[in-house]
C-alpha cells in the first residue's frame, strides 16, 4: 500500500508518518511538502526504503496529481485551508483522502464532493484527527448505546507537568488559538444551527487532576456534520468548547484588549502589516521548545444529555510528543490504513469519521498506541 | 518665523502637554517629532510650526533649533536623545529643559557641564513630576533640617476605571522595571535585585498600594547636592495600580519590550517600536479620571531632634485636560520650568538638576494656577 503524507514533516504530519511506519510494516510512504530539504531529512531519519520524499506546490492541482498517481490514499497533513484543493487533486488521480479537519466552513465545501468521490468509487475521511477525529468516533460509539438524545457538549482539556525552562508556554501556534477566540463558533440550538459572538458561552471545568479550567465556545467542524449524523436519534443541542487555564485566558484576553490581535494593517516604512502577523511572530518564540521534557495529558469529552453518558478518550506524552499532538497524528494513521477494507465493502464519497470508522476496532488501535477511552470514567478499551 | 520655544518629541505625549501650556500661556512653540498626524489639533493655532526631523542625526537636531530662532529648547524626546540635544545645545548657544535621563543617562548629562557653563547656558535636567516636583519639595523640606539621614521618594497613582492607559513613555517604563534597581547606602550606590525592593504604603488620593524599587535620576541628583545634609539613604519608589502593571508586567515576561529587529513582509520592525505603535492607538475611556501622589519622605534632625516630613505633590485629572490625565504634572511642568529659563529667572550657567537651580515658591505658585497641591506634612502649601 502506498500512502502520500502531504505536510509529512510538520509538527501533526510527523505523528502520522512515525504510526504509518511502525505499525504499517508493507506501507510505502511518501512524505511531500513544499519544503524538499524537511522532506529529505524527515525521511532520511527512517534510513529505510519504505520511507521516501518529493516536493509538491499542493496550491497547484497539476502538481498535486503527479505526485499522488498510483497511490492508495493522500493523507492531508496541511493548514486546512488547501483541503478542497488537494481532493480535487485526488478525484483526478482516483486516491482516497483523509485530513485533519476543516474548521467547518472549509469541511461544509468538501461535503459538497461527496457525489464525485461515489462517482470514481474512491472514499474521502473529513476531519480524522484528535477533534474532530477521536471525538467523532467516540460520539458514534456513545450514541449506539442510546435510544435517543437531545444534547451532545463536546471540550477538550490539557493536564501540564511539564518542567518549562521558558515564562509563558503556547501549546500551538498563536494564529490557531486566534482563530479560536475570534471566528464566529457554529452551535445547534434547538435543532437550529447558528452561529454565536466569539468567546462567547464561557463554562468553567473542575477535573480532577486538571484544576480549574475556563472554557468557552469555538468553532469546529463536528458541528457540520453531527447534526446530520445524529439527526435520526433526536440531536437538537450540540456544543463545543475549548478550554484554557486561566492565567492563559487572561494573557490572551490582555492582548486582546490592547489591540494586539487586530486584524488590521499598520504602516511600517511604507509597508502594510497587519497587527496579528506580527503579535504571532512575537508570540510564537513562546511554543514549546524541542528539548523540553514533555509531560502532560490531554483528555476530549463527549457528553450526552448532560452527564447521562459521559465518553472520553485520554492520551498521555509519548516519545516526547504532547498528548494532545499524538492524539491528533495517531487516529489520522489509524483510520488511513482501515481505508482500503472499506473500499473492498463499497464504501465511498465524502464521509465523516462517525459515518465509516467502526468505533471498536478504532478503540483497540488506541489502546495499542497507548490512548484510552473511558465511558462513565470506566475504561473501556 | 522667530519661534519662543521649539520642542524635541513635540509629537509625543509629554510634548504635546508641554505645547498647550506653552500655547495657553501666549508663547509661540516650534514642535519636532516624527507623526504629524498626532497633533492636528495643535498645528492649527498660529503660533505654532512643524518640523519633521530624525533625532539620531545631530546636525538635523542643530539645523532644526536654527531654524526655529527659539531662545529655549524643550526637550520631550526618549532619554537615549538627552546627550545629543545638549550638544547641539552646546554648538547654537541655547539653553535647554528635559525630562530626565534615569541614572546612566544623567551622569552623562553632568559630564557636561563645564561646556555648558563656557557657553554660558543652561541644562535643568529632570523638569517634569519626577524627577521635577519631587526634586523642589525636597529641596524646599532639606532646609528646614539641621542634617537628613533618609530620603525615600516616588510616585503613587490610580485611576477610577480600571482600565489599561499607557501611564507615561512606555519605553521609560520598559527600561525602569528591567534594569535593576539603584539605591544609595553611605555613599554609595548600591544595585539591588529587581522586584525585591518593594513594601506597601497607603497613600493620600490613591490608597493603599505596592511600591518597587526602580531606577531613576533623584537617586544620583539628591546624592550630589545633600551631601552636606549627612544623607545616607536614599530609596525611589514607583507605584502603578494593580490593573496596570499587571499589563506592564504581562507585556515584559512576553518580550513586547525587545529591541531585537524582525523582518516581516520585506520591512524591518524593532519590536518596541511596534508595540508603542499597537499602544499609542487605546483611547482614554469616557469619564477616566485619574490621581497621582508625588511623594518625599524625609527623615533626619530638626532643632536638635529627631524628624519626619512628607511632602506630597496631589494632581487630579483637570478639567479640559482629561486625555492627558495625571501626566499633566510632567508636559506642564517643564512648561513652567522652561518658561522661568526664557524670564531670565535663573541665572546659573552649566548643568544642574532643579532642586539646585528652581526658586521653589513661584514655582509652586505656577503649580497652584495649573491645580497641583502641594502638602506638607499634610498642610497645603500652596
Amino acid at each position: 500500500m502506498k500512502f502520500v503524507v502531504l505536510g509529512g514533516y510538520g509538527i501533526i504530519g510527523k505523528v502520522v508518518v512515525f504510526d504509518l511506519f511502525k505499525k504499517c510494516k508493507d506501507c510505502e510512504i511518501i512524505i511531500a511538502g513544499r519544503n524538499m530539504e524537511k522532506a529529505k531529512q524527515y525521511a532520511g531519519s527512517f534510513r529505510n526504503k519504505r520511507v521516501k520524499y518529493a516536493k509538491v506546490d499542493i496550491t497547484n492541482i497539476d502538481s498535486t496529481l503527479l505526485l499522488l498517481k498510483n497511490s492508495d490514499v493522500c493523507v492531508n497533513c496541511v493548514q486546512y485551508y488547501f483541503n478542497t484543493t488537494i481532493m480535487k487533486a485526488c478525484l483526478a488521480a482516483r486516491v482516497n483522502y483523509i485530513d485533519l479537519g476543516g474548521l467547518f466552513h472549509e469541511t461544509k465545501k468538501q461535503l459538497r464532493l461527496h457525489s464525485k468521490f461515489k462517482k470514481i468509487n474512491r472514499l474521502a475521511i473529513v476531519g480524522c484527527g484528535g477533534t474532530p477525529g477521536i471525538t467523532n468516533v467516540l460520539a458514534e460509539y456513545g450514541a449506539s448505546l442510546l435510544k435517543k438524545f437531545n444534547s451532545i457538549e463536546m471540550f477538550f482539556a490539557d493536564k501540564d507537568d511539564t518542567e518549562y525552562n521558558q515564562p509563558f508556554v503556547l501549546p500551538y501556534s498563536f494564529k490557531t488559538i486566534i482563530d479560536e477566540y475570534t471566528k464566529k463558533p457554529a452551535v445547534l440550538k434547538n435543532g437550529k444551527l447558528v452561529f454565536v459572538k466569539p468567546h462567547s458561552g464561557a463554562k468553567e471545568y473542575m477535573l480532577k487532576g486538571y484544576g480549574k479550567l475556563k472554557g468557552f465556545y469555538s468553532l469546529h467542524s463536528e458541528l457540520a456534520t453531527f447534526p446530520s449524523s445524529f439527526r435520526d436519534k433526536k440531536l437538537k443541542n450540540c456544543e463545543f468548547r475549548v478550554t484554557f487555564k486561566e492565567e492563559f485566558s487572561n494573557v490572551m484576553q490582555t492582548l486582546t484588549e490592547l489591540g494586539f490581535t487586530s486584524g488590521k494593517a499598520m504602516e511600517f516604512n511604507d509597508n502594510k502589516i497587519p497587527v496579528i502577523d506580527i503579535t504571532a511572530l512575537i508570540m510564537d518564540q513562546w511554543l514549546i521548545k524541542p528539548e523540553t521534557r514533555v509531560k502532560d495529558e490531554e483528555l476530549l469529552r463527549v457528553d450526552f444529555d448532560r452527564g447521562k453518558l459521559a465518553m472520553d478518550a485520554i492520551s498521555k506524552s509519548r516519545f516526547n510528543i504532547p498528548g494532545g499532538t499524538y492524539n491528533v497524528g495517531v487516529p489520522c494513521s489509524i483510520a488511513s490504513q482501515m481505508i482500503p477494507e472499506m473500499n473492498s465493502r463499497g464504501i465511498s464519497g465524502v464521509l465523516p469519521p462517525e459515518k465509516v470508522v467502526k468505533p471498536e476496532i478504532f478503540f483497540k488501535e488506541l489502546k495499542k498506541r497507548g490512548i484510552s477511552v473511558l465511558k462513565n470514567n470506566r475504561k473501556i478499551n | 518665523m522667530k519661534y519662543d520655544f521649539i520642542i524635541f518629541g513635540g509629537t509625543g505625549q509629554q510634548g504635546s502637554i508641554c505645547a498647550r501650556d506653552l500655547l495657553e500661556s501666549g508663547y509661540s512653540v516650534m514642535l519636532v517629532g516624527r507623526d504629524k498626524s498626532r497633533i492636528r489639533n495643535l498645528l492649527k493655532n498660529k503660533k505654532t510650526g512643524f518640523l519633521r526631523v530624525d533625532l539620531r542625526n545631530e546636525s538635523e537636531i542643530k539645523k532644526a533649533i536654527k531654524k526655529s530662532h527659539a531662545d529655549i529648547v524643550v526637550n520631550c524626546a526618549e532619554l537615549v536623545f538627552n546627550v545629543p540635544i545638549m550638544k547641539a545645545c552646546i554648538k547654537t548657544k541655547k539653553s535647554v529643559t528635559d525630562l530626565g535621563g534615569l541614572q546612566k543617562v544623567t551622569v552623562e548629562q553632568f559630564k557636561l557641564h563645564n561646556p555648558f557653563r563656557k557657553a554660558g547656558i543652561i541644562n535643568v535636567t529632570g523638569c517634569g513630576s519626577t524627577p521635577g516636583i519631587v526634586n523642589v519639595m525636597a529641596k524646599y523640606a532639606v532646609e528646614k533640617f539641621d542634617s537628613v539621614d533618609t530620603i525615600m521618594l516616588g510616585f503613587a497613582w490610580n485611576s477610577n476605571i480600571k482600565k489599561f492607559v499607557v501611564p507615561y513613555s512606555m519605553q521609560s517604563i520598559f527600561e525602569e522595571l528591567t534594569e535593576d534597581p539603584v539605591t544609595y547606602h553611605n555613599g554609595n550606590f548600591v544595585r539591588e535585585r529587581r522586584m525585591t525592593c518593594k513594601g506597601t504604603l497607603n497613600f493620600r488620593e490613591v490608597g493603599k498600594q505596592t511600591v518597587y524599587c526602580i531606577v531613576h535620576s533623584e537617586v544620583y541628583s539628591f546624592s550630589k547636592y545633600f551631601k552636606e545634609k549627612g544623607l545616607k539613604k536614599i530609596h525611589y519608589m514607583a507605584g502603578f495600580p494593580e490593573h496596570s502593571i499587571r499589563v506592564i508586567e504581562t507585556l515584559i515576561n512576553l518580550g513586547f519590550n525587545s529591541e531585537k529587529k524582525i523582518r516581516v513582509n520585506g520591512a524591518e520592525i524593532i519590536l518596541l517600536d511596534f508595540t508603542n505603535k499597537v499602544l499609542k492607538r487605546i483611547q482614554v475611556p469616557k469619564g477616566y479620571k485619574e490621581a497621582e501622589n508625588l511623594w518625599v519622605s524625609l527623615y533626619g534632625i530638626k532643632n536638635r531632634e529627631k524628624a519626619k516630613t512628607e511632602m506630597n505633590c496631589i494632581v487630579k485629572t483637570v478639567k479640559g485636560w482629561e486625555d492627558a490625565g495625571s501626566n499633566v504634572d510632567t508636559g506642564r511642568t517643564i512648561s513652567i520650568i522652561s518658561q522661568m529659563l526664557k524670564k531670565g529667572m535663573i541665572k546659573e550657567k552649566g548643568v544642574f538638576a532643579p532642586e539646585a537651580v528652581i526658586p521653589y515658591e513661584p514655582f509652586f505658585k505656577e503649580l497652584t494656577k495649573r491645580k497641583m497641591y502641594v502638602y506638607d506634612n499634610g498642610r497645603k502649601i500652596n
